[in-house]
């Protein structure tokens, strides 16, 4: 009976203790993730933030929405959402699916030649933007693209991250598997399309998101290639906020809050394809 | 409808969309900046055929010598955080046991979102010395502690820049090891839990085997982006990478000598010689990675 019990009493802590981990660890990690936004909100909501003085003033004394105003109320604002909107679903439409094309050959196909394309492909991860940043920029210059959508939206494509991402989760899929579909009589693109991508979904997902974030914040090739105002993406728009109130916080912490709103919706339609047993087992039965 | 010489050129169809953009605005400009470094190139001019010149200057430059021991440090310091952090919130984040994970998968990628210029700023708000949020914590405690310098103690430097670092890309992390996670058969697990494997032997004995190609890619993007890594330290550091050049990364050189000081030529070199060794760096962990 005692040695019973002492074992209930055991699994019971043990439980207790799982718990406090599960629970714990990323409970602990999300206070850390979400502290410097609580402070960024608490910025967005006045116009000049005094650090100094004693003790300094971390709550607004006269909060303000003055600050997201000024950011609603910018020229063109809507329109450059629109770009940033369109510039990004592209990019990562196309990308999701022609590098999981080439991630699947690489993960799951023999022929002559592919270790030399695939270290040439890892080649384009290893060299620095800051070196072919402009030799990108006459080539797209000379092609005519310069203040056009396709300028926007190609050169980014090149970026062989997701090949990389595709094969590494492509590799885990059992080869048995694919196999069998194409002895069922399934054509290869109908296996890729039919077997591989939906065992794939959570690392779709993953390509998707990153490709998508990457987009919508990046800074640099939308400010090199759109000149024209009504060709601009959001975080180049914005950019005015960091020299005409360069002094004003509250407006530049507006703005990126604000700017993060459509992020987020991507972000949870993509999330829902990380379900767990969304796998091979979960296919066959 | 192709007969028998489909399979063959099967492949080669599947990866010629990518490889068509990728040879025009990828490989061709790695070439052209290939030609670059072996030239002179200084401001607006085209300069001189110079050989390996550029090269052999980098074995002298002092700069360049300290960036490459900074970002070093910053890899072994970085790096397991971010990749061992993230496998640990992944395993967690995937178990049935916790609930709102859906919550804790957005809170965690938010930062990821935030753009850099203004994260940055963030921070230095947040870890100034003495008037930041972190310092007046600090200093309100009454118990006469130091307020800590984050920024411009040279010591502090890379341990500021690793944690800015993982407080923006650990949802990164997590949802590559997530999705790596995802792809594990349910079965396994039963199988395990019926031979009476305890959660810990599971995690050593099922889970991380499978993981090995994730962890691998997860491992080889952070070594990439570590050494061209240029925003995080330029807006914690300013160009000069701080005090004493404690934060001065690989990154962070090549684009002043190419923006700043409009030395093309050597800053190409630069970004060669460093992609060289990633790329060792990244051969070798993918053959430790898949050698059974």
């Amino acid at each position: 009976m005692a040695a019973v019990w002492r074992e209930r009493t055991l699994r019971r802590t043990y439980n207790v203790a799982a718990q406090i981990v599960i629970y714990g660890v990323p409970f602990l990690a999300s206070v850390a993730s979400v502290a410097p936004f609580v402070f960024m909100v608490l910025i967005s909501f006045q116009h000049t933030f005094f650090v100094s003085g004693n003790p300094a003033r971390w709550i607004p004394r006269q909060p303000t929405i003055e600050t997201y105003l000024a950011v609603l109320e910018t020229p063109n604002f809507l329109r450059w959402v629109f770009n940033s909107l369109f510039v990004a679903s592209s990019v990562t439409a196309i990308a999701l699916l022609i590098q999981s094309m080439a991630g699947y050959v690489f993960a799951k196909k023999e022929f002559p030649g592919r270790d030399l394309l695939f270290i040439l492909i890892l080649s384009g991860i290893m060299i620095p933007r800051a070196v072919t940043i402009i030799p990108t920029f006459f080539i797209v210059k000379d092609f005519g693209l310069l203040n056009s959508y396709p300028g926007l939206i190609l050169p980014p494509l090149a970026v062989p991250f997701g090949v990389f991402l595709m094969r590494q989760y492509m590799q885990t899929l059992p080869s048995e598997l694919l196999d069998a579909s194409r002895i069922d009589g399934c054509s290869e693109f109908g296996t890729f399309w039919r077997i591989v991508l939906p065992l794939s979904k959570p690392g779709l997902a993953v390509l998707g998101i990153y490709t998508f974030m990457e987009q919508w914040r990046d800074f640099l090739w939308p400010l090199i290639v759109a000149q024209k105002d009504a060709l601009k993406t959001l975080p180049v728009g914005l950019s005015v906020f960091h020299t005409e109130f360069r002094t004003d916080y509250g407006v530049q912490m507006a703005a990126v809050l604000l700017s993060i709103v459509p992020f987020l919706i991507v972000f949870l339609f993509f999330q829902r394809y990380f379900i767990k047993g969304m796998t091979v087992g979960a296919l066959k039965g | 409808m192709l007969g028998s010489k489909w399979p063959k050129i099967a492949p080669y169809v599947f990866i010629s969309p990518f490889f068509v953009i990728f040879l025009v605005f990828g490989a061709f400009p790695i070439v052209f900046s290939g030609v670059v470094s072996l030239i002179d190139w200084k401001g607006v001019t085209m300069g001189e055929f110079v050989g390996l010149r550029n090269y052999l200057n980098l074995f002298r430059d002092s700069d360049f010598q300290r960036a490459v021991l900074n970002t070093l440090y910053l890899l072994v310091l970085s790096g397991p955080l971010t990749i061992g952090g993230g496998l640990v919130l992944a395993v967690l984040l995937n178990s049935q046991l916790l609930r709102l994970r859906g919550m804790f998968r957005t809170i965690f990628y938010l930062p990821m979102a935030v753009s850099l210029v203004v994260a940055g700023l963030a921070f230095s708000m947040l870890l100034n010395k003495p008037f930041g949020f972190v310092n007046d914590i600090i200093l309100r405690q009454g118990l006469n502690l130091e307020p800590i310098d984050f920024l411009t103690n040279p010591l502090a430097a890379i341990p500021t820049l690793t944690l800015l670092i993982l407080w923006r890309c650990i949802g990164n992390d997590l949802v590559i090891m997530l999705a790596g996670l995802q792809s594990i058969s349910p079965e396994l697990y039963e199988a395990a839990r019926i031979d009476g494997a305890s959660p810990f032997q599971t995690f050593v004995y099922v889970t991380l085997p499978l993981m090995v190609p994730i962890i691998l890619f997860d491992a080889i993007l952070s070594t990439v982006n570590t050494f061209n890594m240029f925003a995080e330290p330029y807006i914690l550091f300013g160009t000069e990478g701080g005090v004493d050049q404690a934060g001065l990364t690989t990154g962070l050189l090549v684009y002043r000598t190419s923006f700043k000081y409009f030395k093309f030529g050597y800053g190409a070199a630069m970004a060669y010689l460093l992609g060289v060794v990633i790329f060792v760096l990244s051969l070798v962990q993918l053959r430790l990675g898949q050698r059974d």
